[in-house]
This record gives structure tokens, C-alpha cells and sequence, in this order.
């Protein structure tokens, strides 16, 4: 028997162990689910009553900007932990110079045109795009959206600038120094909200605004305000991270 | 509804694997991709298009990325 196959043997060996036990943990959790649509459950009934409490018709919302707001701030923490942390690793060293001419991909490689095609449709879906992603950060409170996914959508605003092919419009719409200073004054922010509930109502973000009436744009209190900070916060953090892992290849020279 | 779950469900694992059976690392990030976009399917199907928008940006575009651009920085070291 050769080496290859006694090595091939044995991943499967592995492969066969692992995958017994993960299948049996997930067979077994499987059969412990509850059913996926139970609008008669006892938390159902619970959510439905802290929403109307909280002036915020979707639940979600109200369990991630009141209930569970803490744990939301750990979120933010940890994307802004990441771009932090990437833009440490890729700083540029002493002997890294800028690359005067951008590289088009990986060396030997001939990167085509992008075509008409797809430069007229990602340029027609940005300002949508950008509209939409207004709109979800106001709605979070209301109905479906919230912080994260409008901060998604915003970033999805700039990659279709990227993916029309213009790079360097796409960085002077969101160029490092203001998102840094973003990310940092809207995760600021929710501490902010956050002691404001701590000195007020004595409990770290506790809704302390006015809460308004159900369903009106303005109302829900911290939630839409916590809604709108992690919009700002997630959208800085991962266009950091987009442009920051863009700016490597494109702009940086070998130490020698 | 509950044929298109299935239906959603089996196409996450028949995707899934073929991302784990795709040898060529750049086919595979570009698998990977479509894999994310049908887990987003999924969520959708099971209510949360909040989480589905959210899977659809990350794992659709910032992963990918992540991968093209270590790929080329990587394949320019050796060359």
C-alpha cells in the first residue's frame, strides 16, 4: 500500500469518527426542536407585550436594542475590535512604500475589461442602494431592518461603486479618516445612551427617552436612537475592512 | 411553504457539498459565495430577512473578497 492511499485511509477514518458524533449531537438536537412556526407560545405572547411596552413593533428590534442591548454593544465591540485589529496587521512597515501604479490582480494574470454591462447596473442600484439603506436604519424599530442590516446595505452601496469599476470613487465617498472617526463617535455613542440610562433610571441602557406613540417614525425611545448608532458603527466597520484588505494589494510595495 | 423549506434545506446541503468537493480554491471561493446566498434563502424562508440581508452582504461580498485579495497577495510573494 502506498503512502497516498494509507493517507488517504486515515482522513477517512477521521472524517467517519467526527462524523458520526456530529451527526448523532445534531439528530439528537434535531428531535428536541421546537416546531418553527409557534405563534401561540408563551414567548410569543411575551414579546408581543414588551413590543407594545417599548412603542417598537418589531420585536426583534426591541430585543436587541432593550432587552439584550448589552449584548449588542459587545457586537459592536467585536467589529470594531476586527477592523482595528486588520488595520493593525496590515499597517505599512518601515521599507513598505506606496505602489505608484495600482496592480491589476494577481502578477502574470491579465484582468479583462469590466464589462458595460455590469458598470450600468452597478451604477444604476447605488443610489437605491444608498436610499434603501436610509430607509432601513428609520424602520428599524417598526419592521423588518434595524442597525446591522442597514450598515450592511450601506456597505453594499460603495462595493457597487467598487464593482463599476470605480475604485477611487468609491474611496473618496468613504475615505479612512472620517470612517474611523465615525466608528468611533457612534460606538461612543451607545456608551453614551447606555450611562444615560445608568445615571437616570439606574440601570445601564435603560430606555430613557421619550418613548412616543406606537408605530409613529419617532418613537421606541433608545431603541431607534441604538438602531441608528450600530448602522453608522457596523457600515464604518466593514467598509474599514473591505477598504483596508482593497488597499493591500493595490497600493503597497515589497520591503526590500 | 413548507415544500419550498425542503427545498431551500436541500439545496443549502447539495451546495454546501459542492463547495467541500471543489478542488480549485478560487472556484471555491466563488461556490462559497453562492453557498452564502442560499443559506440566505433559507432564513428567508424561515422568517428572518433581517438576518438573510445581513448573510447576504457578508458572505456574498466581504468573504470572498477577503479570499481574492489574500489569493493574489499571496500568489505575487511566490512569483
Amino acid at each position: 500500500m502506498s503512502a497516498r492511499s494509507r493517507d488517504v485511509r486515515r482522513r477517512l477514518l477521521v472524517f467517519a469518527v467526527s462524523g458520526a458524533v456530529l451527526g448523532t449531537a445534531l439528530l439528537a438536537g434535531l428531535l428536541d426542536l421546537a416546531p418553527a412556526t409557534s405563534a401561540g407560545s408563551d414567548l410569543a405572547g411575551l414579546l408581543v407585550d414588551a413590543a407594545v411596552e417599548q412603542r417598537s413593533p418589531n420585536a426583534v428590534s426591541g430585543v436587541l436594542f432593550d432587552l439584550r442591548a448589552t449584548d449588542t454593544l459587545g457586537e459592536a465591540l467585536a467589529l470594531f475590535a476586527a477592523s482595528a485589529g486588520l488595520q493593525l496587521v496590515l499597517r505599512e512597515l518601515p521599507g513598505e512604500g506606496r505602489r505608484h501604479e495600482p496592480r491589476r490582480g494577481a502578477p502574470g494574470r491579465s484582468v479583462p475589461a469590466t464589462s458595460d454591462a455590469v458598470r450600468a447596473a452597478a451604477l444604476a442600484l447605488v443610489v437605491p442602494t444608498a436610499v434603501f439603506a436610509v430607509y432601513v436604519t428609520f424602520r428599524g424599530h417598526l419592521s423588518l431592518g434595524g442597525g446591522l442590516q442597514a450598515g450592511a446595505l450601506a456597505v453594499t452601496a460603495l462595493a457597487l461603486v467598487f464593482l463599476a469599476g470605480r475604485y477611487r470613487a468609491q474611496r473618496h465617498f468613504a475615505p479612512d479618516r472620517q470612517l474611523d472617526v465615525l466608528e468611533a463617535v457612534s460606538l461612543g455613542g451607545y456608551v453614551l445612551v447606555g450611562l444615560a440610562g445608568l445615571v437616570v433610571a439606574g440601570a445601564f441602557l435603560t430606555n430613557v427617552l421619550p418613548l412616543g406613540a406606537l408605530g409613529e417614525l419617532v418613537s421606541s425611545g433608545t431603541i431607534l436612537a441604538l438602531s441608528f448608532l450600530v448602522a453608522i458603527e457596523a457600515g464604518a466597520a466593514v467598509l474599514l475592512i473591505v477598504a483596508e484588505v482593497q488597499e493591500e494589494p493595490l497600493e503597497r510595495e515589497e520591503p526590500a | 411553504m413548507t415544500l419550498a423549506r425542503i427545498l431551500a434545506v436541500l439545496l443549502a446541503g447539495v451546495v454546501g457539498t459542492a463547495v467541500v468537493m471543489t478542488r480549485d480554491i478560487v472556484h471555491q471561493a466563488l461556490v462559497f459565495g453562492l453557498f452564502g446566498l442560499v443559506l440566505a434563502l433559507v432564513f428567508l424562508l424561515y422568517q428572518a430577512p433581517d438576518a438573510a440581508l445581513a448573510q447576504v452582504v457578508v458572505s456574498g461580498l466581504v468573504v470572498p473578497l477577503l479570499i481574492f485579495v489574500t489569493l493574489a497577495e499571496l500568489r505575487g510573494r511566490s512569483e
